[in-house]
C-alpha cells in the first residue's frame, strides 16, 4: 500500500518537472479538466510528459520483471533480463536498420527510416534471437548451458553490430548510438498501448508460473519431484522473459540495471524469496526506479536531457554494490 | 503399498549405444521397510536412486508402484507418491526452515501455491516430529548440515509421499549425528508406515539398522535383509578382500592394520 503511494508520488514528481517549468496546479488542470487555459502547457502535459511516465512505469515493471524471472531460471543472481541475448539481437535490428542503409539500397532505407520502423526493426530483432534461444533450450538440458549460449549469441550479434558501426558514415553512427542510450519519451499513445499490452501478457504469465517459480528455489531435480514439467516451465519463463525485455528494448532501447537491481533490492528489502511476495515487489519497485532515474535525466528546469541508461547504471550499480557490501553475500 | 522393480536396466541413453551403468536388479519392498543401498563409489548408487524415483526412466524395465509403472503416472501424481531428498544442495538457502518444508506441500496446494489449513497442520507436524519448531523462522544458510539434512527430511516428509528417497543423507554428518538421522529414519519408517531408500557409505551402521540392504556390485546387485545377505556371503563381494573384508561374527567391515 505504502509502495503503491510512493509510485503514484514518483508519478506526479515526473510529471511535474521537464525542461518547461509548469506550475503544478497546471499540470493537474491539463489532466483532470476538459477545458484548456492554455494550449501549450495541455498539450506538454497530455501528449509529452504523460505518455513519457507511463512508459517509464511499464519499462521499469517490464524490465524488473524479466530480471526476477532469469534470476530464477538460471539460479543465477548476475542474470538479467538481456542474458538471453535479447537486448544484442535487438541492437542487431536497430543497427542493420540505421547503419545497413547501403545494403538495402537507398530507396529502402528511406522509406524505413522512420521511428516505428526502428521499434520495428528491434523487436524482430530481440525475438529472432530469442527463437533460436528457444529452439537450443529444446535441445540443451543444462540450464547452466543455456545461459552461456544466450552470452554467445550476445557476442555474435555484437560482433556483427561493430562491422556494421565500422562501415557507417557519422550521422547513421549517431542515431544507433542515441538509440543505445535508451529513451522513454517520444512515445505516442498508440506505441505505449502496444507496449502496455505486451508488458500485460509477460506479467500474465509470470503470475500464472509463480508456484513453478518458487519450487525452482530448490533446484530443478527437486523441482520436477515436485510435481513440475521442467521443459514446460523453461519455455514460458522464456516466453515471457521475450515479450518483457523485447517489447521494452524494442520501444525503449537497451535500458541498463534496472532489470539486475530490483529484483535483488527487493529480495533484501522484503527478505524473502517467495514470488508470491517479490512479483508484485519488483512492479511496483521497478517502475518507482525508473520514474525518479527519469526525473532526474530530465534535469528539470534545463534544456538538457541527459540519456537514461548513464543514469540507471549511476544508480543501479551503487544499488548492487551497496547490497553486496552491507550483506556481504549476494544472497539469493 | 509395493515397490517393485522386476529386472530393471539402468544408466544413461546414447547416440550409439547406451551407457549401462548397472543391469538386472531385482528388487521389492513394503511400505514400513528402511533399504539401505551400499556399494563403492561410481557403482551407479545415485543414478538408482534417481531412477527409482522417476526422476530419469529406466534403460530397460520397469519401476512399478503397487504394480503400476511409475512412467505413465502424470507428474503431479508421480509428485503424491514419491518424494526426494538429493545431494545437490537446493539453488537458493535463503529460505527459512518455515518457508523450504512449506515447499513440500505443492502438490497439494492450488495454481498460485496458497497453504490451506490442512497444509498448516501437516507443517507444523513435520516442525514438532523432527524437533525443528525453534529453528522454524531462521534462514537455512545459518544452519549446520546436520540441522539442514534433517530440514531437508522434514520438506520430503511434509510432501506426504508414501515413499521417500534419499541420496547420502549422512554425508557430512559426524558419527553421532550419523546415527541419530539413520535411528530418525527407521522411525518415521516404521511409525509412519513409509517405504524410505537411501544410499550410504555408512555400510556398518546400515547393517545394524536397516531392514534391508541392496548390495550394488560390478557383477550383480543382490537384495535381501542384512542376515541373509551375511550368510550367502554378498557382502564379502562388495570390496576388494585384500583392502577390507567382512568379518560375519561382528556383522562389520574391518581391515587389518598392518600391511
Amino acid at each position: 500500500m505504502f509502495l503503491f503511494l510512493l509510485l503514484c508520488l514518483c508519478f506526479l514528481l515526473n510529471i511535474g518537472l521537464g525542461s518547461v517549468d509548469i506550475p503544478f496546479s497546471d499540470i493537474l488542470k491539463s489532466i483532470f479538466s476538459a477545458e484548456t487555459q492554455d494550449g501549450n502547457t495541455a498539450y506538454i502535459v497530455r501528449n509529452y510528459r504523460l505518455p513519457k511516465a507511463f512508459t517509464a512505469i511499464l519499462v521499469g515493471a517490464g524490465l524488473s520483471l524479466s530480471g526476477l524471472l532469469m534470476q530464477t531460471l538460471f539460479r543465477n543472481p548476475l542474470a538479467g533480463p538481456f542474458v538471453l541475448g535479447i537486448s544484442s539481437g535487438a541492437s542487431l535490428g536497430a543497427a542493420i536498420l540505421l547503419m545497413g542503409g547501403a545494403l538495402l539500397g537507398g530507396a529502402v532505407a528511406t522509406f524505413f527510416s522512420g521511428d516505428i520502423a526502428l521499434t520495428l526493426a528491434a523487436s524482430l530483432g530481440s525475438f529472432l534471437v530469442l527463437a533460436v534461444v528457444v529452439y537450443v533450450a529444446s535441445k540443451v538440458r543444462d540450464t547452466l548451458a543455456l545461459l552461456i549460449i544466450g552470452l554467445m549469441f550476445g557476442s555474435l550479434t555484437a560482433a556483427l553490430v561493430s562491422i556494421l558501426s565500422y562501415f557507417a558514415d557519422s550521422e547513421e553512427l549517431q542515431r544507433f548510438i542515441f538509440w543505445t542510450f535508451g529513451s522513454v519519451g517520444n512515445l505516442s499513445w498508440s506505441q505505449v498501448g502496444i507496449l502496455g499490452i505486451c508488458v500485460i501478457v509477460g506479467v500474465l504469465i509470470s503470475i500464472g508460473l509463480t508456484k513453478t517459480l518458487n519450487s525452482f528455489l530448490l533446484g530443478e531435480q527437486y523441482a520436477i519431484s515436485l510435481g513440475v514439467s521442467i521443459a514446460r516451465s523453461r519455455f514460458w519463463i522464456i516466453i515471457a522473459t521475450g515479450i518483457l525485455a523485447g517489447a521494452v528494448t524494442a520501444f525503449a532501447g537497451p535500458i541498463a540495471f534496472i532489470g539486475l537491481a530490483v529484483p535483488h533490492l527487493c529480495r533484501q528489502l522484503f527478505g524473502s524469496t517467495d514470488h508470491r511476495i517479490l512479483l508484485p515487489a519488483v512492479l511496483l519497485y521497478g517502475p518507482i526506479l525508473l520514474l525518479l532515474c527519469d526525473t532526474v535525466a530530465q534535469m528539470p528546469s534545463s534544456a538538457y536531457v541527459l540519456p537514461i541508461n548513464a543514469i540507471t547504471s549511476l544508480v543501479g550499480a551503487p544499488i548492487v554494490i551497496w547490497l553486496l557490501v552491507r550483506k556481504r553475500k549476494m544472497i539469493f | 503399498m509395493q515397490l517393485t522393480l522386476d529386472s530393471i536396466n539402468i544408466g544413461y541413453p546414447q547416440k550409439h549405444e547406451d551407457l549401462v551403468v548397472c543391469e538386472g536388479i531385482q528388487f521389492s519392498a513394503n511400505a514400513g521397510d528402511l533399504v539401505g543401498v551400499i556399494g563403492s563409489n561410481g557403482i551407479g548408487k545415485s543414478t538408482f536412486l534417481r531412477t527409482l524415483a522417476g526422476l530419469q526412466p529406466p534403460l530397460k524395465g520397469a519401476v512399478s508402484l503397487d504394480g503400476k509403472n511409475i512412467a505413465v503416472l502424470s507428474p503431479k501424481d508421480l509428485s503424491r507418491q514419491i518424494s526426494v531428498v538429493l545431494t545437490d544442495p537446493i539453488a537458493t538457502k535463503n529460505l527459512t526452515v518455515r518457508e523450504l518444508i512449506s515447499l513440500g506441500r505443492q502438490p497439494y496446494t492450488n495454481w498460485l501455491g496458497t497453504l490451506s489449513k490442512d497444509d498448516l497442520i501437516k507443517i507444523n507436524q513435520v516442525l514438532s516430529m523432527l524437533q525443528l519448531e525453534d529453528i522454524q523462522n531462521r534462514i537455512c544458510y545459518e544452519l549446520s548440515d546436520g540441522q539442514l539434512q534433517r530440514v531437508m527430511i522434514g520438506r520430503a516428509l511434509a510432501q506426504d509421499t508414501p515413499v521417500i528417497i534419499l541420496d547420502e543423507p549422512t554425508m557430512h554428518l559426524d558419527l553421532v549425528h550419523k546415527v541419530q538421522l539413520l535411528k530418525l529414519l527407521g522411525s518415521i519408517a516404521s511409525e509412519l508406515q513409509k517405504l524410505i531408500v537411501f544410499s550410504t557409505h555408512e555400510i556398518n551402521l546400515a547393517i545394524q539398522l536397516c531392514s534391508h540392504l541392496l548390495v550394488m556390485t560390478k557383477n550383480d546387485t543382490r537384495f535381501g535383509s542384512p542376515d541373509a545377505l551375511i550368510k550367502n556371503d554378498s557382502l564379502q563381494q562388495l570390496f576388494p578382500q585384500k583392502e577390507v573384508y567382512f568379518d560375519p561374527k561382528s556383522k562389520s567391515f574391518t581391515f587389518e592394520a598392518t600391511s
